[in-house]
Parts: structure tokens; C-alpha cells; sequence
């Protein structure tokens, strides 16, 4: 049975040259990722170690592959060697890679100590995973917002408490250097200090359903006094740390205010921000909605027709084949049974009076009837 | 009947008995999946992780007041479909270990019929769940609010010496549930 | 039970069709599992072309993003448990009673339910396209989304319903291979001299018969939540979101090594008959297979670093996991070994043999930081995994069904497959393979998330990579087909043994006759 060399030699090498190279692509792709927190700098120093380590692993199976293929290939005649076993080598190729694993291991193990024993936080953030916006919320700022960025202060040790009130979703912010889920029913936290003003990129990473791909966020890293204007703005109060920039936090007994018991004010409902926190992740900030699965608002049947029915989809969700503008919808809209009179009326009112529309205002009143 | 004959009869049997004992494996294995529905919420129970809490156990008591001081946060949460708002009182307190502190949580129904709900407990760090001693706690039992109802109930606990030296901060977080959810109206036309 | 199916095959009345519908035949059989196995797997295969499509570009509107969804879920349960799994059972099924002297399984009636429950599980849970939607939660299933309240079309229930019915499929598989491998082996075959592959089976069988039992109990908890009202993983009952993932995971991690173990069973055989030398550390080979088995029941939990467990529950989990790179190393560097000093023919299936350790490596090596805590969790659930599983599932699994594919088809039906063509068909696999999947890694350390039917631009160039790399991997297949029919119809006459292995089954005429072996062998 003769066989030939299915490929120039040359060319197989030159081939072996370049798979190589490009099997090291992760480990710049790595080095290329920007590294907000020290705790994503511990883990890209892992990451490299693993890496080079099993690189060396790919290397040299691959080498010892490329020799063995090249120099055993098909000869007529050749008597190919009939050998079994070789104690030795077995005995080296089971404790080498187990010498590897536990080379991996240390930093890791330290790595995550210093991932779980989180300093004591100057700012402590809830962050809410619903389907398909964040909400985040800062309980000693009394500030709550949705569907808006994380907006975070930089130099200082911050908290995220992060839990949902839907399906599992997960929290990944790429370069913090770690991701969390939230698990209904449950709340997970981790800890982050950011190094240096600037944006980073949040993504929910866990599949939550139809818009999964759009629950995104940006996270918006200022320095200390332009993050307290911003929670200023928000209507809540944050005072600049007295605290000058640390190189990495450590762990201390920080003086603590007393808890404090001041109710949030209440807030004036605006029909534009309530909109836009818990429907424009669906229906989209325009109206317009998502062709074939979000029916439109603008220019809709619905808030263009009897108050009562616009009010009662709000209240009570709505599922099954739906026919607005002439096309056809068949999901399903969550009850929002959460929300306030007042809120409900503030957003049908925007609904009904934005993008063209002329439903006409809804009162609160309105909406406590059909409750 | 030749050998081979005898050896496929032979065969026939050891294959029927080696059948029956894979069975009983098959069998054990059905009823280990569906012991580990009670076995997880044993060790949930046991490391204080459940979603639902126990009664407080009347054989730990404090020791007296320490000094040490950590931090207890407090999270209210209401799962989709859920027309109520649970707001703690006070979002955090420092405590000394050993002390029973009292806190109150308002629980408010928007709606107009009456609610049933649980409020579903979880701890962070988890290791620390254990450690936070619950004395009275409206997590033990489903609460009800009549229509538009608006009420205060206290949480009171105690925090472990025991507690891992390296936590500073614990946080409490109670998820409302509306034991009949509302759920999107089917469309009717 | 040998003199039954004779007599069937020698009744003139009973035409070819009936027959092939009636038998009870392993080889039969085999071959009718790799055949449906084969058709599911262009349809899975189908669902992740049309995945790529949409990920031509963020603005693809090939997918509404519940079809998307569905998609992806039905590609995952459609590979994983109507493709690769019954592919692995029909090689077993084909193979093992040969290789071990056998005239059947021990229970060829069990066995051919086991086989027709397959198309029926399938049929059951495709029919949810026509009646309002399949599952599209994933084929992880996470509750709550595959609850009532998120799911609550009757996508989920019949797809719990049709891997009920694979589930028993794959559970009486492997009640027989344990039956047949344990009982039937030719007299003189110890277990120490059984070929490589039969020690695969034996040991993917037990992980089958142990772990199956566990998937079918928690898809009945979620049926029953869904349906009966029960709690298993509702919170406000004393239930939680949680179980799920733990008794999911207990099943799905060990799913794994059920879809590698015969592929390196496979590979294990073929590697040696084209290196013209024996395998190298029989033994280790052997036994690291069951080291595999056992451990892979001990590391579930390692798909859950990010749920917030436990630091020491997380860290046990870690050093066990990363335990399993030991006897899979050890099987790697034993195939180079098997290379050494041989007289190396690359014919096909030698081929995809030797793609298989260069490229499964890939898949073991990134599994490692998926192993790490820190690393996986800054990984876990970006297009990384996505790349992982599938150099373990295609680079793996897949490309060693290839290979058995052109080792045995000679053996199935008499006659070669075209040499040529399956070399269009190997490079043109393994280059697209690569080109669709590695990039992957890179999207995944930018944090691309897996699942999105639209993404940020920053990550389009490396999509539509990938995406025109998987329609020349889809197109590729393509060969294969046409490959088999052609040489069904016209193919060079096969010979008992057109590659010198040394096993039964090349003793015997190709195709072999129904009972297999006139006298049954002795093994010195």
C-alpha cells in the first residue's frame, strides 16, 4: 500500500510555523484587554502564567507530532518498531504535568484570597438584573436608576451587591477581571477599585431571554467630586472621601458613619426617565419598538386609543398573537404591578403624548380604578 | 448440543443475573437523583444557606457582647410580578458581635386584593449565614397584607464571635415573592 | 439468538426494507443509529449555520432573537444527545461485538428499542417548531427562564419529553455494552486483552448507567414545577434556582466524557493500525479512561465558580477538575508515543486520527483556565467556553467520528471509500475547524458573551471569520456525503482487512456475515 506525502514538506513546516504563532494570539489579545481594577491585573497575571505554561505543553506535543510524522512517514520496507510501553517516560509524563498543576495552582489560591476578602468599601452599589436592563442602586445615596450607565468613582473601594428579580442573569464587566451572577432569589458580591477614570463595558452574560444581546450597559468611571455632582443630580447625597488615592486598597477599619435613617425624598414621577428605565429596553427610546418581536409604540393602536386598555396592559402584562400597525407580535410584556399609581399615569402619559401620538394624558386616579 | 450451544446458554444466564444486578444500580441511582433534592436542602439548612430559614435554634445563645464590630448591611428585593415594595428601615448598622440588634423592614401592597408573599432570605458572604442568629424574623412563614396595606416588621438577630475574623461586612437580603405572581393576560380577540 | 436473525435474513418473502425496520442485528443497528445520528447532526448543524448567519454582521436580521434563541438551544441538545452521544452508541454498537468476538449484544431486542427510541425522542422534541416554538432557554435550561412563568409555550415540556425518551435510549445502550463487554468476550480475552476501544465503552456505559438516571430526575422536577405546581426550583416554596444548576451539572459534566471517551476509544484503535505498531501504555490508556469516569462525577460544580458558592466548596472543586488534565495528558503523550518509530500511512481515517490529538489538545489546554477559579470566572460564559467545547466536541468527539467513520466504513459495506475525496474532505474540515473555533478564544477575552444574536462592533471582524470559516466546515460535510454514496454505489471492493488492523473484525469477510464469526475465536 503505497502512500505518498500528502503535502510539500516545506509547506507543512511553514504551516506548523504559523499555527503556532497563531495559537499565541490569546495570550496578546490578553495583554491588549485594558485592566480597570487590580483585581483584573492579579487575574491577567494568571491567565499569562497559565497560558505560557500550557503553551509550552502545545509546543512541544506539537513539535514532538511534526518530528514523528516527518521522520516515521511511510516508507516501503521500513519495519516499524514494536514497543509497548516505557515505564520511565509514563512515570515522567503522569508527575510533570501534576508538578504544572500545582505550579497553577498556588497563584491561583492566592489570587483568590485576595479576590474574596474584599477591603471595607467607601461606596457600596446594588446592582438589579432584570429582563433586559441593570438597575443600580446606591442605598447610602438614595439614588436608583435604570437602564442608565453604572456610574462609578474612581480611587475608592466599591461594593457591588448584585441579585435579580427575573431569571439568572450575570454581571460582566470585562475589565474588572471578573464576572458575577445573579441568581434570583439569591445575592452574590464582589469588589472593585478602579484604577483611573474612563469607560468600561457591561454585559449581561447569562442567557435571560429574548433580548439577552441587549442587556448591556456602559460603566462610567469619574473622579471622586464629579461622581458626587452626578449622585447630586440624581437628587442624593454623597460626600468625597476624605481618603487620598491609594496604589491597592488594603483591608481596615475605616471610620463608619452611623446609619443613617432618612427616607428618601419623594421624588416628582417623570414620565420620560420612568420610560425610559423600564420599557425602552423593549419598545426602544424612539417608540418604534423591535420589528417582529416588540410591537411599536409610536404611532400604536394602543396609546392612541382607550386609556383603560393601555392601563390595563401595564397592570397585568399582556401575551399571545397581538396585531399592531398591520403586523403581527405574539411574545409576551411583563405586568407592572410594582410601579406606583402615579408612575404608571407619568409613563402612559409620556407614551400617549410622545412620538406623535395623541392618547391624551392618564391620572392616577385612572389607573387606582383598574387596579 | 454442541459447545458452543453450551457456552451461549451459559452466556444467557450470567447475562440475565449481571442484567438484574445493573438494575438495582439503575434503581439506586433514581432514588439517589431524587434524595438529593432533600439532601441539598439539608446542607443549605445546616451551613444556614436556605432559601427559607428555620425557626431560630433555642440552644445558641450569646455569649455576652464583644467588641469586635461589623458591619450589617440590609437588601430588599421584590421578584417580578410582585406588587408589593419591602423597604429596610435602616440600610446598615454596625453591630458588636454578641449583641441582639432589632431592625424593621416596611412591607407596602400596591395592590388592591390581599397579598400572600415569602420573603426569601440569602447572606453574603455565604459562610457568614450561619453565623448571623436570627431571633425573630418575619422570613420564617409567608406573610399577607390586605389591600393596599402598609406594615412594619422587625428583624432582630445576633452576629457570631465565631465569625470569620476577615469579614467585615455582612449583607442580608430579603427577595418578596408573591406566592400567585401576576402573570401576563393572555390577549383575548 | 444467532440462529433467529439467520433464519430472518434467509427468508426470500421479507424484503430489504422490513428487514432493516425489524432487526435485531448489532450491525444493523449500528448502522441504522450512525445514519439518523448523521441526519440529526445536519440539522444541528443547520441550526448553527444559520447562529453564524445572524453573527455575520450586528445588524443581521437572518434570526428574530427568539429564533435565535431557539436555535441555540436546539443546536446544543440536537449535537450533544441526538448527534454525537447516538453516533458514539452506533460505532459501540457496530463495533464491539466484533472486537470482542461476539455474535450480538446480550440483548439485541433491548438494544434495537434502545436505537428506535431515538428517532422518536427526536421527532418529539423537533415537533415543538410546529407547534408554537422549541425550547430557547438554552440547553442548559437554567431556571427560572425555563420555568412556567418565562417559558411558557409547550417548547420546554417537549423538550423535556424527547430527552426523557433519549435518556432511556442512552440508559438501556449502556445496560447492554455493560452486559455484552463484561460477559461475551471471545474465551482468552481478559479483560486486560480486550482491544482499547471496548475499555471506552465499558467505561462511557457505567457513566451513562449512573449519571442518565439524575438528568432524567431533575428535567421530571422542572416538568413537574412547570406543570404541577410543585417547588423543586422556585424560592418562595423553600425551593431554589440553584438545585437545578447542581443536579444538572452532576448529569452534564460526566454528558462530557460520555461523547469523549469513544472518540478516544476509536482513535485508540485506528492510531496503531496506521502507525504500523502497537498502542502505547495499553494499561495507562485503559485505565485513565476509568480515572476519567470516575472523576468526572466529582467536578460538577466547577460550571458554577460564578454563582457566588463558597469559597472552600469552589477551591475542592478546582483541585478536582484540574485532576482530570493528568490522565488525559497521559492519553495524549501515549498516542505521540504510538507514533514513534512506527511506519506512519496517512490514509484518512489515520488522518483525522492524528487531527485529533493535535487539536483535542487544544480544547484540554483551554480548559485549564476554565478550571481556575479567577481565570474562569473573568471567562466563564463568553465565546471562550464557546471555543473550549467545541475543540472538545468537534476537534474531538467529531473528528474521531470521522475517523471511525473511514476506518469501518470498508467493514459496513464492502466496499473503500474514495481516498481522494476524503482527503478534500480532511483538510478542508480541519482548516475551517480552526478558523471557526479558535478565534473564538480571542472573543472570549474580549468579552464577547455567548448566546447574543447581535454584538458591539468592536467584535465584528473575528465574527465574520468565524462565520464564513463555519459555511466552508458546513459545506465540507457535504463531501463526506456524497463521498458515501458514491462509493455505496460504485466504490473499489473492500478486502477483510484493506488496512492490517488487528483486530476481530478485520478476521472476518467485509461486510461481515449476520452471525458475525462461523466459529467464535480464541484469543491466546
Amino acid at each position: 500500500m503505497h502512500t505518498r506525502w500528502p503535502m510539500p514538506r516545506n509547506l507543512f513546516a511553514a504551516a506548523l510555523a504559523l499555527a503556532g504563532a497563531l495559537t499565541a494570539t490569546p495570550a496578546f489579545a490578553v495583554a491588549g484587554m485594558p485592566n480597570a481594577t487590580p483585581i483584573a491585573d492579579r487575574v491577567d497575571g494568571l491567565y499569562n502564567l497559565i497560558f505560557w505554561i500550557t503553551f509550552v505543553i502545545f509546543v512541544g506535543v506539537w513539535a514532538a507530532m511534526a518530528y514523528v510524522l516527518i521522520r516515521y512517514r511511510y516508507r516501503p520496507g521500513r519495519e516499524a518498531k514494536q514497543f509497548h510501553g516505557h515505564t520511565g517516560l509514563e512515570i515522567i509524563w503522569t508527575v510533570l504535568p501534576t508538578l504544572a498543576l500545582i505550579a497553577i495552582s498556588i497563584p491561583t489560591y492566592k489570587t483568590i484570597r485576595y479576590v474574596d476578602n474584599a477591603p471595607k468599601p467607601d461606596l457600596t452599589v446594588q446592582v438589579v438584573g432584570h429582563q433586559w436592563f441593570w438597575e443600580f442602586k446606591y442605598p447610602d445615596n438614595h439614588v436608583d436608576v435604570s437602564n442608565a450607565d453604572l456610574v462609578l468613582p474612581a480611587n475608592r473601594v466599591v461594593k457591588l451587591l448584585v441579585s435579580s428579580a427575573d431569571v439568572v442573569h450575570n454581571f460582566g464587566v470585562t475589565d474588572f477581571g471578573f464576572s458575577m451572577d445573579a441568581i434570583p432569589g439569591h445575592i452574590n458580591e464582589g469588589w472593585v477599585y478602579l484604577k483611573a477614570p474612563g469607560e468600561h463595558q457591561l454585559f449581561c452574560r447569562q442567557l435571560c431571554g429574548t433580548l439577552h444581546a441587549k442587556m448591556m450597559a456602559k460603566v462610567k468611571v469619574v473622579p471622586d467630586a464629579e461622581f458626587a455632582s452626578w449622585v447630586q443630580s440624581k437628587g442624593g447625597t454623597y460626600t468625597p472621601g476624605e481618603k487620598s488615592a491609594q496604589a491597592a486598597p488594603q483591608a481596615n477599619a475605616a471610620e463608619q458613619a452611623a446609619p443613617k435613617q432618612v427616607a428618601a425624598a419623594p421624588k416628582k414621577a417623570d414620565g420620560a426617565a420612568l420610560y425610559s428605565a423600564n420599557c425602552a429596553s423593549c419598545h426602544q427610546a424612539t417608540g418604534e419598538g423591535m420589528a417582529g418581536t416588540f410591537p411599536p409604540l409610536a404611532g400604536s393602536e394602543i396609546p392612541n386609543g382607550p386609556a383603560a386598555e393601555h392601563i390595563k396592559i401595564v397592570l397585568h402584562g399582556k401575551s399571545g398573537p397581538l396585531t399592531v400597525k398591520g403586523q403581527q407580535y405574539n411574545g409576551a410584556m411583563p405586568p407592572f404591578p410594582q410601579l406606583s399609581d402615579e408612575e404608571i399615569a407619568a409613563i402612559l402619559t409620556y407614551e400617549r403624548t410622545s412620538w406623535g401620538n395623541k392618547g391624551g394624558a392618564v391620572t392616577p386616579e385612572q389607573v387606582k380604578a383598574l387596579r | 448440543m454442541t459447545p458452543d450451544d453450551a457456552r451461549q446458554q451459559e452466556i444467557l444466564k450470567k447475562n440475565q443475573r449481571t442484567l438484574m444486578w445493573l438494575g438495582l444500580v439503575l434503581v439506586f441511582m433514581t432514588f439517589f437523583a431524587w434524595g438529593l433534592v432533600p439532601f441539598y436542602r439539608m446542607v443549605c439548612q445546616k451551613f444556614g444557606v436556605g432559601t427559607i430559614p428555620q425557626k431560630p435554634d433555642p440552644t445558641q445563645v450569646s455569649k455576652g457582647v464583644g467588641s469586635r464590630v461589623v458591619t450589617v448591611r440590609f437588601v430588599g428585593m421584590t421578584n417580578v410580578g410582585t406588587a408589593a415594595r419591602i423597604e429596610p428601615l435602616v440600610q446598615k448598622v454596625d453591630v458588636k458581635v454578641g449583641q441582639t440588634t432589632e431592625v424593621d423592614y416596611r412591607f407596602t401592597n400596591l395592590s388592591d386584593h390581599v397579598l400572600v408573599f415569602q420573603p426569601v432570605h440569602s447572606v453574603v458572604p455565604a459562610r457568614a449565614d450561619a453565623m448571623l442568629h436570627k431571633l425573630q424574623c418575619f422570613c420564617y412563614q409567608q406573610q399577607t397584607l390586605k389591600p393596599k396595606e402598609s406594615k412594619v416588621l422587625p428583624l432582630s438577630f445576633w452576629m457570631d464571635d465565631k465569625l470569620d475574623p476577615e469579614i467585615n461586612t455582612v449583607t442580608l437580603q430579603y427577595t418578596l415573592y408573591a406566592l400567585h405572581p401576576e402573570r401576563p393576560v393572555a390577549h383575548k380577540s | 439468538m444467532s440462529t433467529q436473525s439467520a433464519s430472518v435474513s434467509h427468508a426470500p418473502e421479507t424484503p430489504t426494507w422490513v428487514k432493516w425496520l425489524t432487526t435485531t442485528d448489532h450491525k444493523k443497528i449500528g448502522i441504522m443509529y450512525l445514519f439518523t445520528a448523521f441526519i440529526l447532526f445536519l440539522m444541528a448543524g443547520l441550526f448553527a449555520l444559520l447562529v453564524r448567519a445572524q453573527l455575520l454582521s450586528p445588524d443581521m436580521k437572518i434570526l428574530s432573537p427568539d429564533q435565535y434563541n431557539q436555535m441555540v438551544t436546539m443546536h446544543a441538545t440536537g449535537m450533544i444527545f441526538m448527534a454525537i452521544i447516538p453516533m458514539l452508541i452506533g460505532f459501540a454498537n457496530y463495533a464491539v461485538p466484533l472486537l470482542i468476538g461476539a455474535r450480538d449484544v446480550a440483548f439485541p431486542r433491548i438494544n434495537a428499542i434502545s436505537f428506535w427510541l431515538l428517532p422518536l425522542g427526536a421527532v418529539m422534541m423537533l415537533s415543538s417548531f410546529a407547534l408554537g416554538g422549541s425550547a430557547a432557554s438554552g440547553w442548559t435550561s437554567y431556571p427560572p427562564l425555563s420555568g412556567g412563568f418565562f417559558s411558557p409555550g409547550v417548547g420546554v415540556d417537549l423538550w423535556i419529553l424527547g430527552l426523557h425518551l433519549l435518556g432511556v435510549s442512552s440508559i438501556m445502550g449502556g445496560l447492554n455494552f455493560i452486559v455484552t463487554i463484561l460477559n461475551m468476550r471471545a474465551p482468552g480475552m481478559t479483560l486486560h486483552k480486550m482491544p482499547i476501544m471496548c475499555w471506552a465503552v465499558l467505561v462511557t456505559s457505567w457513566l451513562q448507567v449512573i449519571a442518565t438516571p439524575v438528568l432524567a430526575g431533575v428535567i421530571t422536577m422542572l416538568l413537574f414545577d412547570r406543570n404541577f405546581g410543585t417547588s423543586f426550583f422556585r424560592p418562595e416554596q423553600g425551593g431554589d434556582p440553584l438545585l437545578w444548576q447542581h443536579l444538572f451539572w452532576f448529569y452534564s459534566h460526566p454528558a462530557v466524557y460520555i461523547m469523549i471517551l469513544p472518540a478516544f476509544g476509536i482513535i485508540s484503535e485506528i492510531l496503531p493500525v496506521f502507525a504500523g505498531k502497537p498502542l502505547f501504555g495499553y494499561l495507562a490508556i485503559a485505565y485513565s479512561s476509568v480515572a476519567i469516569g470516575v472523576l468526572g462525577f466529582t467536578v460538577w460544580a466547577h460550571h458554577m465558580f460564578a454563582t457566588g458558592l463558597p469559597a472552600s466548596i469552589r477551591s475542592v472543586f478546582m483541585f478536582l477538575t484540574m485532576l482530570i488534565a493528568v490522565p488525559t495528558g497521559i492519553k495524549i503523550f501515549s498516542w505521540v508515543a504510538t507514533l514513534w518509530g512506527g511506519n506512519i500511512r496517512f490514509k484518512t481515517a489515520g488522518l483525522f486520527a492524528i487531527a485529533f490529538v493535535a487539536f483535542f489538545l487544544i480544547g484540554g489546554l483551554d480548559g485549564i483556565f476554565l478550571a481556575s477559579i479567577p481565570t474562569d470566572v473573568q471567562l466563564t460564559h463568553t465565546y471562550w467556553v464557546v471555543a473550549h467545547i467545541h475543540y472538545v466536541l468537534f476537534a474531538g468527539s467529531m473528528i474521531g467520528i470521522f475517523s471511525g467513520i473511514y476506518y469501518w466504513f470498508p467493514k459496513m459495506f464492502g466496499r473503500m471509500l474514495d481516498e481522494r475525496l476524503g482527503l478534500v474532505h480532511f483538510w478542508l474540515t480541519v482548516i475551517a475547524m480552526n478558523v471557526t473555533f479558535f478565534p473564538m478564544h480571542i472573543l472570549g477575552i474580549m468579552g464577547m458573551p455567548r448566546r447574543y444574536f447581535t454584538y458591539l462592533p468592536q467584535f465584528t471582524d473575528l465574527n465574520r471569520l468565524e462565520s464564513l470559516a463555519s459555511f466552508v466546515l458546513g459545506a465540507a460535510q457535504l463531501i463526506l456525503i456524497f463521498n458515501v454514496i458514491k462509493s455505496l454505489r460504485s466504490g473499489e471492493k473492500a478486502p477483510d482487512d484493506p488496512w492490517g488492523g488487528n483486530t476481530l473484525e478485520w478476521t472476518v469477510s467485509s461486510p461481515p456475515p449476520d452471525h458475525n464469526f462461523d466459529v467464535i475465536p480464541t484469543i491466546k
